[in-house]
């Protein structure tokens, strides 16, 4: 069976004691992977009736702060920030179910699936997750710096401007950072000269 | 049954995907066959006992959903290494996030300090977490190449597993045994 002399006897007891370890076998029928299945069958309905309540709970909650809120200006704000807010979970969710599972492919192409979609989740971020609520943002903070006879000609909108302009900022940094650290394990991966993808998925 | 190598099942013959039956069929050879290989490479990703327990039946889950599409182009060893090794690079992936771990490469880590070398002679229960802790501390694909090295698998099978280029195994390989030898000289 080897190739190449693989059994030598500086290794032949590592892989003997290796091999001898006691087995940990959890009983697993196929009843009980069924039943699992159920269950995460429930799981994910649970999940999804979690999730539209919630959205139900916040739409209701945002229509009722738009009939109150005086003003076409903060309106208009308001409704553009939920669209935004509404189309930045909708993918958000879109992508998290996107995920790779080719659990059969290869070690390589398996890692390499695994950190692409890490790499695309932190290099496209700013895309569909901060730039659907900048319009409203930015009208409510315009709103409030000089359309609010309350807080027109204060510090406090400033304020607010400079810090979510700094956590900006800092977040496309990081979300940078961290796709380059995923491209370059990709790079060292793919410069390993992995197999063609024919055989990959078995 | 106790260090199985890939040649002990004979290839599946080319079919379409498994049908319900088949795949019960086809999940109890695998357990019969590939558990206690499955076990130790829980045990190698996870080495406390309840979160190994977990990884164990996800990796158990996972390979019974993925024999739905098993078609018999690779052998049941493969598929069943291939899932395995796959779900424990994911569980350790997700600790890595937890444990803020940084992982090596077989070329970077250390050597462990041969047992010659010691005053005290070390017996097989402490040779066996010396090699857990090495193996913990490489990065998946080096860690791939380690278990199934250890598991008997020649350089062509853990090529098919991995996907590495049997250049890349056979340097791998080479630096496995190099580790080996280090903590069992003398």
């Amino acid at each position: 069976m080897q190739d190449e002399p693989m059994n030598e006897p500086n290794d032949a007891g590592a892989k003997r004691l290796w091999q001898s370890q006691p087995s940990e076998l959890p009983a697993m029928s196929s009843a009980y992977l069924h039943h699992r299945a159920n269950e995460l069958q429930r799981a994910f309905r649970r999940r999804n009736a979690i999730e539209q309540g919630t959205a139900v709970v916040t739409l209701v909650a945002c229509a009722i702060v738009l009939v109150t809120t005086p003003g076409y200006w903060a309106k208009s704000s308001l409704t553009l920030l939920i669209i935004g807010m509404s189309w930045a979970l909708l993918q958000w969710r879109r992508r998290a179910r996107a995920g790779s599972s080719v659990a059969s492919a290869t070690s390589v192409t398996f890692y390499i699936r695994e950190l692409e979609h890490k790499r695309d989740l932190h290099r496209t971020l700013w895309r569909w997750y901060l730039l659907p609520m900048v319009p409203g943002v930015v009208g409510l903070l315009a709103w409030k710096l000089f359309g609010d006879p309350n807080t027109r000609g204060t510090w406090t909108p400033w304020i607010v401007t400079v810090l979510l302009v700094l956590w900006t900022v800092g977040s496309l940094i990081y979300e940078r950072a961290k796709a380059a650290q995923y491209q370059r394990e990709i790079d060292a991966l793919v410069a390993g000269e992995p197999k063609p993808s024919a055989r990959e998925t078995g | 049954m106790e260090g199985i190598t890939l040649d002990t099942l004979p290839e599946p013959p080319e079919r379409p995907a498994a049908s319900e039956r088949d795949v019960e069929h086809l999940f109890e050879r695998a357990l019969a066959d590939f558990g206690p290989a499955i076990s130790r490479i829980a045990r190698a990703n996870e080495a406390n006992a309840a979160r190994r327990a977990d990884l164990q039946q996800e990796i158990y889950f996972e390979l019974w959903r993925s024999l739905a599409v098993f078609d018999g182009r690779c052998s049941l060893g493969t598929w069943v290494y291939r899932v395995a090794l796959n779900m424990a690079a994911r569980h350790v992936q997700r600790q890595r996030r937890v444990a803020l771990r940084e992982l090596q490469n077989l070329e970077e880590i250390a050597e462990p300090p041969a047992p010659h070398d010691t005053c005290v002679a070390i017996d097989d229960e402490q040779r066996l977490a010396l090699l857990n802790e090495l193996i913990g501390r490489l990065k998946p694909l080096d860690r791939q190449v380690m278990l199934l090295y250890l598991d008997d698998l020649d350089a062509a099978q853990i090529g098919e597993i991995t996907g590495l280029s049997a250049n890349h195994v056979a340097v791998k390989v080479h630096r496995v045994k190099r580790l080996l030898a280090q903590m069992y000289a003398g």
